[in-house]
């Protein structure tokens, strides 16, 4: 009879709690928005899972020092391995054509990052610490990695839940920005029709990486991690000689480094971390984050345009949240809906990939201060 | 240093340097294009007088 009773005890039945199947809920929910609505799935689906294991009772794979997921975990996000990794990913992948022919939409990159800001203070006025808000405000980035990355260094405890809302917000991209570039633009701006973009030689995209590289790291050196990745493997792209390489980062490693980014950010969200009132808080603030941040580059390209001789279409400026390129085509059909001879996709992939940058930056300038 | 102080620290640094970084990233973007359209130019001009010796 004793043997019995051990072996029941020894199962995870016994030792599950009301908190830990609260969780298996809401990583089977991520796990369904991954697969029925397509929500971010290459992020969401393994965050759900590794959910659904961290909180598993008795099983021993976080458990530090032993356990698998721990070790993904400590060496990937601890030693802020993959985040950087996955920049160089994303680097092979952006084409900075748009911001080398219109450079003025690298300002709006750092204005949509006055988002960031606002929604630093929004979070230390409900009583967050100051590198947990730092951590919140990130979101308004839109940039997961970026997110995760400052999470990582200033505020473990926030990782798995800013990443989880970073990334469902940016997969909801295209019902929060609208309204706000419509509530502040007139009919009138959304018609300007923007002048085509000049060619982009080989050359020219070859300096950008080594320019922007050394400048940025110059400036703010705590975003070198990340800057420098992005720039060597935009390096890889534009180079022309080391298609391998170039492949390799935005195929294999990158997809690589996202199973495990995705499965330790899920095993972060154990039921003693997560299950609190400030997660529900930390959504609302990243949902007013995404507001402010598209705010923020609608109204300072709305400033510019006081200054400049050819106007821009002050929709461009909502693009300098991250979200590549989702933002950019949010912001084509805006304009497009006004005037069905505008098309901006390539006007606000300017300032789509300088939001990457500012994020980046921005993230670099919070490490500076408080790491 | 006190909370209030450090966020400010945080917002004030925060936007100068991304504003700043940006503002300057421009300034090498077009410096950098101009220096690479010279440079292009000038090989197609030595191509160009290259085939005329030739």
């Amino acid at each position: 009879m004793d043997i019995v009773k051990d072996i029941l005890l020894s199962t995870g039945f016994f030792a599950l709690t009301w908190g830990q199947v609260l969780m298996w809920i809401i990583g089977g929910t991520l796990i369904y928005l991954a697969i029925k609505k397509g929500f971010e799935p290459l992020l969401l689906l393994p965050i759900g899972f590794g959910i659904l294991m961290a909180n598993l009772p008795l099983a021993p794979l976080m458990n530090e020092g032993s356990g698998l997921i721990w070790r993904f975990y400590h060496y990937g996000l601890e030693w802020e391995v993959i985040p950087p990794l996955i920049f160089l990913g994303l680097g092979a992948m952006t084409d900075f054509g748009p911001v080398i022919a219109n450079p003025k939409t690298l300002l709006l990159g750092a204005a949509a990052q006055v988002g960031v800001y606002l929604t630093f203070f929004l979070a230390l006025l409900l009583k967050f610490t100051v590198p947990q808000a730092s951590v919140i405000g990130i979101i308004a980035g839109a940039d997961g990695p970026t997110t995760i990355y400052l999470a990582s260094k200033l505020a473990p405890e926030m990782m798995g839940i800013c990443a989880v809302a970073a990334y469902s917000y940016m997969a909801l991209v295209p019902l929060i920005q609208p309204p706000v570039m419509k509530a502040l633009t007139t009919e009138e701006e959304r018609k300007i029709v923007m002048k085509s973009l000049r060619p982009v030689s080989k050359l020219e995209k070859i300096f950008f990486p080594l320019v922007a590289m050394i400048v940025i790291c110059l400036v703010v050196p705590d975003s070198s991690p990340l800057i420098g990745m992005f720039m060597l493997g935009n390096l890889f792209r534009e180079s022309g000689v080391v298609a391998r390489l170039s492949n390799a980062a935005q195929n294999e490693l990158m997809n690589i480094v996202t199973i495990f980014l995705g499965i330790s950010v899920g095993a972060t969200m154990s039921a003693e971390t997560f299950l609190n009132f400030k997660v529900i808080y930390v959504f609302i603030l990243g949902c007013a984050a995404f507001i402010l941040a598209t705010g923020t580059g609608v109204l300072f390209a709305k400033l510019m345009n006081m200054f400049l001789k050819e106007k821009i279409n002050p929709l461009i400026g909502a693009a300098g949240v991250s979200a590549v390129p989702m933002a950019a085509r949010v912001v084509h059909k805006v304009g497009s809906e006004a005037n069905r001879r505008n098309y901006l996709l390539m006007h606000a992939m300017g300032p789509n990939v300088a939001g990457v940058i500012g994020t980046a930056v921005a993230a670099g300038m919070f490490i500076s201060v408080l790491g | 240093m006190g909370t209030g102080a450090q966020a400010l620290e945080c917002f004030v640094a925060g936007l100068i340097g991304v504003f700043l970084v940006m503002a300057l990233l421009q300034l090498a973007v077009v410096f950098s294009s101009k220096l690479a359209i010279w440079i292009e130019s000038r090989g197609k001009k030595d191509d160009v007088s290259q085939a005329g010796k030739s």
